[in-house]
This record gives structure tokens, sequence and C-alpha cells, in this order.
């Protein structure tokens, strides 16, 4: 499917606009130049792991090859509160998304057996994994994806999040404060077919 | 039947006086509503398409209150099928008591909260607490205001009257309480920090949550919660148990409904096409999941909302708290929100509150705090008719006899002196002559007869010239036919 490059412009403009970082890749090894500068400047440790979560089976295999051994994908056949533990501690969390809003900065996350949302949410730093096709012009469009998904698959997902910049406050003195209690740092990585 | 709210019980003029004297809160008060209307003017300008949502939104939002009964049920019915609990809560202390069933048939330890205007207004962390079960805000400002004992000053911004170095003094006597190291400066940066490793403990070892809900959809049964800070992202995917405490007018038809009217919280409260995080709940988690709450309850609250269907106040009930008439209020700007001495502060809370109550808390709101400069009017997103409100429930409270007969005794006096030219021009003679009589110069300042005294003391009263522009404009005329 070809990428409308409007689109595409217009997310990037409003995702930075949110206090959100882009990064544009075509193939694995960008993804992993990308993540091994992530992980060296946010401390990656076998304390403190990267968490993944919710990834296309073909990322997830590209995550799989690098050459990182404090990464831990998340499986459903694995113990859910070990991986909780793993979550609180990481610091850094890869998920996918179901869909972004270009006109809003937005991306959108579906809680489900393979995809959780705990990486999105304790690590200070989440990393959100977006192929350019899943980009929708506006947050209205992506509200209709969410309503047919949600049909189409019998059930309603238990928890939808969408995420729209960082965990910020400016509750003491009006000043803007990123990172209070979700991540401080939310990076795209845009996939382009 | 009418609500249950709290309320501050000193008087007004103790209230304004305090609010008044505090720099602190005037200087952030100050800076935050003009910033927060300043860039929601900008967004609605820029975006056209959200100026339609909204249009469309106003509409949709009066007929899902039109049609409140329906749509609860139909919510119900949703939630339910998915393994929810729901509860409708006909007031205050319902609300609070089935929520503290919930928590004690858990045995819940430790309760954690994303912020919440309902629950201020059923007081459920002072019931928590005096069943001895811990209630901890996790709202970056509740949690400052909750260590400071106190009510929130702003809805969007609790804490907006307290300082860095107030709150490194919270933070710091916390610490030591805690046995904790404190934050690491009064810097800002170090506060926030100091915030989330202390809450970061909280979320982990909760064993309940509480949110309230900025949305509720009756086709889909989903409930939606809007924050900045992630924090109730954090309470409704850890904890076992969730409990959501929303009031019965956030309902919204269906998810056509909810795309409207989604956006509008953060283009009207904080000038964004969205805000950090929109959480979406359709119920408990299915097995095999890595967050979500095992059980989930819903408790509906009425404390007085039904009762205003069907009359002029109705479009009250569209109200989704972003404080857009707050930041546009000229008093608020001055005195803040504890000044107001309602958990609801600014033009929409002057108006809620007697009227949720049947006016038996703070009936005098409408009158005291208001200067009918339809500043509100224009800011409220959902076009509720504020200044026509407070003008009907002046006179409601009238009709009424809610104020004291002195006031009444005033008032009639000065309306029988201004209702004619006459009376007005004996009014401006006599007022002349007391005047003179005073040998005070500068103004007519404690000339006046019963309330007029206490109006004339926080308000600069300009001197009564010597002579009226008729009475000029009558000499003018003679001496022009003389010549």
């Amino acid at each position: 499917m070809a990428v409308d490059e409007g689109i595409l412009r217009r997310f990037e403009e409003e995702w930075q606009g949110n206090a959100g970082k882009i990064f544009h890749i075509v193939q694995a090894e960008e993804l992993q130049t990308v993540l091994t500068d992530l992980a060296d400047a946010n401390g990656v440790s076998d304390q403190n792991p990267i968490v993944v979560s919710g990834l296309s089976e073909k990322w997830a295999q590209w995550i799989r090859t690098w050459n990182m051994k404090q990464v831990y994908i998340w499986n459903p056949e694995d113990e859910a509160e070990e991986f909780r533990h793993r979550c609180a501690d990481a610091s850094v969390g890869i998920t996918g998304c179901a869909w972004a809003a270009a006109d809003a900065g937005s991306v959108c996350l579906y809680s489900q057996k393979d995809s959780s949302l705990l990486p999105s949410l304790l690590p200070p730093v989440h990393v959100v994994m977006i192929s350019a096709a899943q980009i929708v012009s506006t947050f209205r469009e992506g509200m209709d994806r969410l309503y047919r998904d949600a049909r189409q698959g019998g059930e309603w997902p238990a928890l939808v999040k969408i995420v729209a910049g960082p965990s910020m406050t400016a509750d003491i003195e009006g000043q803007l404060i990123l990172g209070v209690h979700g991540p401080r740092d939310v990076y795209a990585v845009i996939v382009d077919n | 039947m009418a609500g249950q709210l709290p309320y501050d019980n000193r008087p007004w003029p103790e209230r304004r006086d305090a609010a008044l004297q505090n720099q602190t809160m005037r200087h952030t008060i100050g800076f935050v509503t003009r910033r927060f209307t300043l860039i929601k003017g900008e967004i609605y300008r820029t975006s056209p398409d959200l100026e339609a949502s909204r249009k469309t939104a106003v509409g949709q939002k009066r007929q899902a209150i039109r049609d409140l009964p329906q749509l609860l049920e139909q919510f119900r019915n949703q939630v339910e099928r998915r393994g929810a609990h729901t509860y409708l809560a006909a007031q205050a202390q319902d609300a609070v008591d089935i929520a503290l069933n919930i928590a004690r048939s858990h045995q819940a330890e430790l309760v954690i909260k994303s912020k919440s205007m309902v629950t201020e207004e059923i007081e459920l962390n002072q019931a928590f607490e005096k069943a001895g079960i811990p209630v901890r805000e996790t709202d970056l400002g509740e949690y400052i205001i909750q260590l400071a004992k106190e009510r929130p000053s702003h809805i969007l911004a609790p804490a907006a009257h307290r300082n860095r170095h107030q709150v490194e003094e919270l933070f710091q006597a916390d610490a030591s309480r805690e046995k904790i190291s404190p934050p690491q400066s009064d810097e800002i940066e170090d506060l926030t920090r100091y915030a989330r490793s202390r809450l970061r403990q909280e979320f982990l070892r909760a064993d309940m949550g509480v949110t309230g809900g900025n949305f509720l959809v009756a086709e889909t049964g989903t409930l939606v919660l809007i924050t900045n800070e992630g924090n109730a992202d954090m309470v409704t995917s850890l904890p076992p148990v969730l409990v959501s405490i929303v009031g019965v007018e956030k309902i919204v038809r269906d998810w056509a409904s909810l795309t409207e009217i989604i956006q509008q919280p953060a283009m009207s409260g904080i000038g964004r096409h969205l805000s950090s995080y929109t959480t979406m709940i359709q119920g408990p988690k299915s097995p095999g999941s890595v967050e979500g709450p095992r059980e989930w309850h819903v408790i509906l609250v009425d404390n007085g909302r039904m009762a205003l269907r069907d009359t002029e106040f109705e479009d009250v009930l569209s109200c989704i708290r972003c404080g857009a008439c707050l930041n546009a209020c000229p008093v608020f700007r001055e005195v803040g929100g504890h000044a107001y001495g309602s958990v609801y502060p600014g033009p929409i809370g002057i108006v809620e509150t007697p009227l949720l109550t049947d006016f038996q808390v703070l009936p005098e709101l409408p009158s005291a705090l208001c200067t009918l400069c339809h500043a509100c009017q224009e800011a409220c997103p959902m076009d509720i008719a504020l200044p026509d409100h407070i003008i009907s429930l002046r006179h409601t409270i009238v009709k009424r006899h809610l104020n004291s007969s002195t006031v009444n005794w005033t008032l009639r006096t000065w309306a029988r002196f201004w209702s004619t030219p006459g009376g007005y021009r004996r009014s401006i003679s006599l007022a002349r002559v007391m005047q003179r009589l005073s040998g005070k110069k500068r103004n007519a300042q404690g000339l006046f007869p019963g309330i007029f005294a206490g109006w004339g003391q926080t308000r600069e009263i300009p001197q009564v010239a010597p002579k009226t522009f008729h009475e000029w404009w009558q000499e003018w005329k003679e001496r022009a036919e003389e010549k």
C-alpha cells in the first residue's frame, strides 16, 4: 500500500508537537542501531532490562536477532506476574500499536492476551513501533477503526489506551515537567514499508 | 432528591479575605488561568473540524441527558454482560457505603486513586481513612493537597495555591514519616521525581484502585478516563480490584457521540488535541492478560443530578469539567477555588452547588461571586447558559426568602429610590448632604446604612459630584437661553 506522505508528515509534526520523538527505519539493522543507542542512553542492564510486547511477528523477529541479552518479549504462555515485575524494573519498553492518528499526533494500543500495555506505562522510556500504513489521517478515523476492530473481534479489549505524548504535569507552579508516573520519553519508530 | 455536598463553613467575607491575602495562590492561579484561556482560544481557531465536533457534541449531550434513565440502563447491561458490577447511588453517602463495602469484602489494605471530582464531592477519602483504609491520591496536585489536608483550588490544577518551597516542606515531612529519602531540592524536577518513586511503590502494592470517569458510553459499555500524568493507567492496569465512581450525567449515547466529544476536555482544558493519556475500560481483564482488574465495579452517582432534569437548569448536566469557565472568570482569577467554599468552584460551581443540594449548601454563591460579565458563557464548550442560570438563581434566592431580612430591606429600599428618575435624584441629593455632613471630602464610603456599609468596605466608591450632569445641563441651558 502506498504511504501518503502528507499524512506521514502531519503525524510527525503533531507527535513532536506533543513532545514525542521520531525515528524512521526501513530494515532490521536500522532498528537495531536505534535501539542500541536508546539502550546505551537509558542504562539498560540485567536489573533494568528492555520489555517488549504487541509487535508483529516480523518485528519481534528483528528484535530477537538483535544482539542484546537483556530483552524480554511477552509471550502469553509466560507468567503474567513475572512479566509485570520485569516491566516495573525495566528501563525501556517497546510496543506496537493498533493505529496512529496524524492530526492528533497519537497512537492507540489495545490490551490483549498477546499485547500488554505495561511496557508503555511502567518504564521511563516508551518506544512505539508504527508501520507507516497504520497511520490514519484523523483521530476520528482512528475511533471508527477501533469500533470496527472491536465489532469484528466479537469482544472489546478490556483496556484501550491512546497515547499523545509523554507523561506530564504542570501541577507545581504551572511549570511543565515530563515523566511523572508514566514515561518521560516517548519515541515513535516509523517503519516504511 | 437533593444531593449532599461538603462545604467550608467559614462565612464568605472570611473566605474572600483569606484568598486575597494568599499571594502565592493568586500568582499561580492568575498565571495558569490566563495561559489556559489563551491556548484554548488558539486551538479552536486552528481546528475548525473540532469546533464543528463541539457543536454536534452539545446537541448530542443535551439529548443524552433527556434519555438518561434508558442510557444508564443500557450502560449497566453492557458492562455487566462482561462481568462487571454496577450500582446506582442515590446520594453521596450511598456511594461511599458501596465503595467501603467493596473494600472491606476484599480486606483492602491500600487504595490508590486517580483524580476524580465526584469522589471529592462524596468525601470518599475521609470515609476510608475513618474506616482505617489508607487511600493514596496519585495525581501530583491531588497528592500534594492530600498531604496538606486541603481541598483542590482548581479543577485541573488542584495544588495551584502552593509554591515549590511549600511542596518541598510537605514532601520532607512525608519522607521522614515514611523513612525514605527526601527530595533532593525544592526544584520542581526533583519534587516530581520524589513523587514518582514514592507513588510507584504504592501503585505496585495497592490491592484496590479508585477512578472517576470522563465519559460513559451506553452503546458499548465503555468508561473513558483522561489524564496527562498516566496515573489513571496505573490505577486501571495494576490493582486486582477497580472501583470507578462516576456521576450519572457523564453518559453519552453511542460511539459516534463519544467521537465528537472525546477531544473537547483537552481542547478546552489545556489547549491540546488530546491529553497525553486517554484510557478506555470495557470490562474486567480476560484470563491470561497481563494488566487490568480481575473485578470491576462501577458506582453511578446521582446525588441531586437527576432532579435537575426537565428543569431550566438541565444543561448544567452537560458539563465536562474542563475548567474553561474557571479560567475565564475574572472573579476566579482573583480569589481561586478555595474562596468558593465548595468542591465545585468557578461559574459552574456557583450554579451547581446550590442546585445539587436544593439550596441547602452555599446559596449565597450566585450573588456573591459573579459580576455577570458573561466570560464563562463564551468559554463553555458545552454552551451551558451559566450567566442566565446565575440570574435565575438570584431570583429564586429572593423568592424563597433565603437572604437575611437586612439584605432584603436594603435592596428593597434601594430599588424604591432608583426605579424612578425622581427617586434617583432624591437619593443623590441625600448622599450629597450626607457626604457634606460627615466632613469626608474624599468619597462617600462609610455613609451607607445597613448592608451598604459592608458593601462599601470592599469597593472604591466614587465621590458624589457636587452637581449631577442633569443639573449642570439644566443650568447650562438656562444660561444659554439668557444670552
